[in-house]
């Protein structure tokens, strides 16, 4: 009785660990392919989004071969200046969020400047 | 089992219609004037002339129509039949028509009124003075009756005025007819119960006055105000008749529903959109730099109290006068509004009601200054009475609009007479503003560690007044506070709304505010937020020059 009691536990047990494992190596997975491939960018360098429409919280891909502080610049329509916002740029692959319910929608441009004020990537992009 | 199931097919039809069913309907067909065919009978006026037409529908597939007549009463008081009939028989038709004068017809107890042969056979014609009745009638050896060639025939009436006593129920009214096959051996005729008026046996129309003007209302609004989001309400004796939404200019046509010489008719303004719409464009139109227009007048520049030192239209000075006593711009109507863009709603959240005006466009062109100091008032009015002059081939009522507060005019209509004085012009999403002078801002935000830093400065020695409208993400960010660098004798201002930050600054002691000067606002972000993109902008902004003129930020 006790015996197939411990089986029945050890069964239990070992059940519990393979759940566990599987769910690490789908954390591996996501650390190999750290960005969603419509992101990807072959270049040392660019700027990409999900798509030419973007809704909050889309993300976006702003690859640099160096790291530095960068100015995101929202232009409306007319080009007037409606945002801009210091991003801390890694080198590499920078995945980040682009949130639009402060922005009300319609088509802009959006700038990535240097510090030097060279703009160095520019997208037209229309938020819904 | 067949005709039962026949008969519940058909049952709708014949309980919902009186269709002949398998047989020949036979409809009378109001086809427009001749002057409008979409013309609506509703709106058919004395003479008008309108045009209609007799048409045969047969739907017993083992018979053809080679002879119909019908017979049509009408009523001479209110209509006169006119020109030449259009017969749609085939070519070969022999088409007849005659006339009986003073005859009514008395229709059969013993049948339904629709059933028109039946009532040819039962039914019966007596003389009843004003009452006509044409008899129509075609014979052909090609059948017709199946739309081949249209309408059996197509006739003209011309509408009378037969007097307010007069009653113009079934005033033109198919009576009776025949419908006969004669291509077999022996003529079918159509039996009772199967030549059926329908769906149209008769008009009871109670024709509108004779009144041919054309009526139109047009709002001529500032650019920012899209005519579009209001619309007028016309009344009759006090009941709606229409809602109409204005066109992109502003332009109504109200013809078809002031249709009475002897109604009262009113049209109202009103908004077409909704509040949140309402809200921000009323906000937008009364902000700092109306408040530092006044100011100069008031307070400090040239004028100091004198009305038309520095605000010389009189629009502009009506549109500030929003304290006692009326008629003089006083430090109490600049108080009043700076009240107002300081964060207190003034109007209590009646805005449109309260700010919102219109006035009559020639009565609004001519308004000026002088006006304004010698108590002459506009006569501003969201509702007026429309007198149409119907002798006119042509009516048109032109309106003006502006709103409280607006001092400097970006929200109000334009003069005819105005001399246009600004020199820069900034066009964005939401305005179109005009301004003496542009000057340079900035506008930056970053996050640091669990905050978002948002940072405008400005770098101008002549601004006294600045306001800025910024817009966050309230679904990440939680408003904390704004820390202001504008030099000691400028009053800041600051308030948040759901979603925007109000804030500013203004100096009343005829002195610029910083050059320099810095607005920090900060806010506690959520977890989870990756990067500042997009968490604020810049929904709108606002400054004036120490002469009060608008300035126009240009963000960098």
């Amino acid at each position: 009785m006790m015996d197939k009691l411990f089986d029945t536990l050890t069964f239990i047990f070992l059940l519990i660990v393979l759940i566990l494992a599987s769910s690490c190596l789908s954390e591996v997975d996501k650390k190999i392919y750290p960005i969603e491939q419509s992101l990807e960018i072959q270049e040392s360098s660019g700027l990409k989004f999900e798509g030419p429409s973007i809704t909050d919280g889309s993300q976006f891909n702003f690859k640099r071969e160096l790291s530095g502080a960068y100015m995101l610049v929202i232009k409306d329509h007319f080009k007037n200046v409606i945002s801009k916002s210091i991003l801390d740029i890694n080198p590499g692959n920078n995945v980040l969020s682009f949130y639009t319910n402060a922005i009300n929608d319609g088509d802009y441009t959006i700038e990535f400047v240097d510090e030097l004020g060279n703009v160095v990537e520019s997208q037209k992009i229309t938020i819904q | 089992m067949r005709k039962l199931l026949k008969l519940l097919f058909l049952l709708p039809l014949i309980a919902l219609s009186q269709s002949s069913g398998d047989g020949a309907d036979i409809s009378l067909e109001y086809l427009g004037t001749t002057l409008d065919e979409f013309k609506p009978l509703s709106k058919v006026q004395v003479n008008d002339t309108i045009v209609l037409a007799l048409d045969i529908n047969n739907l017993d597939s083992s018979h053809d129509i080679t002879y119909t007549h019908i017979d049509l009463m009408y009523h001479t008081s209110a209509f006169a039949r006119v020109g030449t009939p259009t017969w749609k028989t085939p070519s070969s038709a022999q088409n007849s028509l005659f006339t009986w004068n003073n005859v009514g017809f008395t229709p059969s107890s013993n049948y339904d009124v629709n059933d028109m042969w039946a009532q040819w056979n039962h039914g019966s014609y007596a003389t009843s003075s004003g009452w006509n009745v044409d008899h129509w009638q075609s014979i052909s050896t090609t059948p017709f009756g199946d739309d081949t060639y249209g309408h059996f025939v197509e006739l003209k009436f011309q509408v009378k005025d037969a007097g307010s006593a007069h009653d113009y129920t079934k005033n033109i009214y198919a009576t009776m007819a025949r419908v006969a096959d004669n291509t077999g051996n022996t003529e079918y005729v159509y039996p009772f119960g199967e030549v059926r008026a329908h769906p149209d046996q008769f008009i009871s129309h109670s024709p509108l006055e004779d009144l041919d003007s054309s009526l139109s209302i047009n709002i001529d609004t500032n650019d920012n105000v899209d005519p579009t989001k209001l619309k007028v309400v016309i009344k009759e004796d006090g009941a709606v008749v229409a809602t109409l939404p204005l066109d992109a200019s502003g332009d109504v046509t109200i013809t078809d529903y002031v249709i009475s010489s002897s109604k009262t008719y009113t049209a109202e303004i009103t908004w077409n959109s909704n509040d949140s719409y309402k809200t921000s464009y009323l906000d937008n139109a009364f902000t700092i730099s109306d408040v530092a227009y006044l100011l100069t007048e008031t307070e400090g520049g040239v004028g100091h109290g004198n009305a038309g030192g520095v605000i010389t239209n009189g629009i502009s000075a009506l549109n500030g006068d929003l304290s006692d006593p009326k008629n003089q711009l006083t430090p109490q109507d600049a108080y009043k509004m700076l009240t107002h863009v300081l964060g207190t709603d003034i109007f209590e959240n009646n805005y449109y009601e309260k700010t919102f005006y219109a006035a009559k466009a020639d009565d609004f062109d001519s308004y000026s200054m002088s006006d304004f100091v010698s108590g002459n008032s506009l006569n501003t009015k969201l509702i007026d009475t429309l007198s149409p002059d119907w002798s006119q081939a042509q009516n048109k009522w032109e309106y003006k609009t502006g709103i409280l507060g607006d001092v400097n005019l970006n929200y109000t209509s334009a003069q005819s007479s105005s001399q246009e004085q600004a020199q820069v012009t900034r066009q964005t999403a939401a305005e179109n503003k005009s301004g003496v002078a542009t000057s340079k801002a900035s506008f930056v935000s970053k996050i640091e560690g669990d905050k978002l830093i948002v940072e405008i400065s400005t770098d101008d020695d002549n601004l006294s007044a600045t306001q800025f409208k910024v817009k966050f993400d309230n679904t990440r960010l939680a408003f904390n506070e704004v820390v202001f660098d504008t030099g000691n004798l400028t009053t800041n201002f600051a308030f948040a709304g759901d979603d925007i930050i109000n804030l500013g600054s203004i100096n009343q002691q005829q002195d610029a505010i910083k050059k320099a000067s810095k607005y920090i606002i900060k806010f506690d972000k959520t977890n989870g937020v990756t990067s500042p993109a997009g968490l604020v902008s810049i929904n709108n902004f606002d400054a004036a020059n120490k002469n009060g003129e608008l300035v126009i930020f240009e963000f960098e």
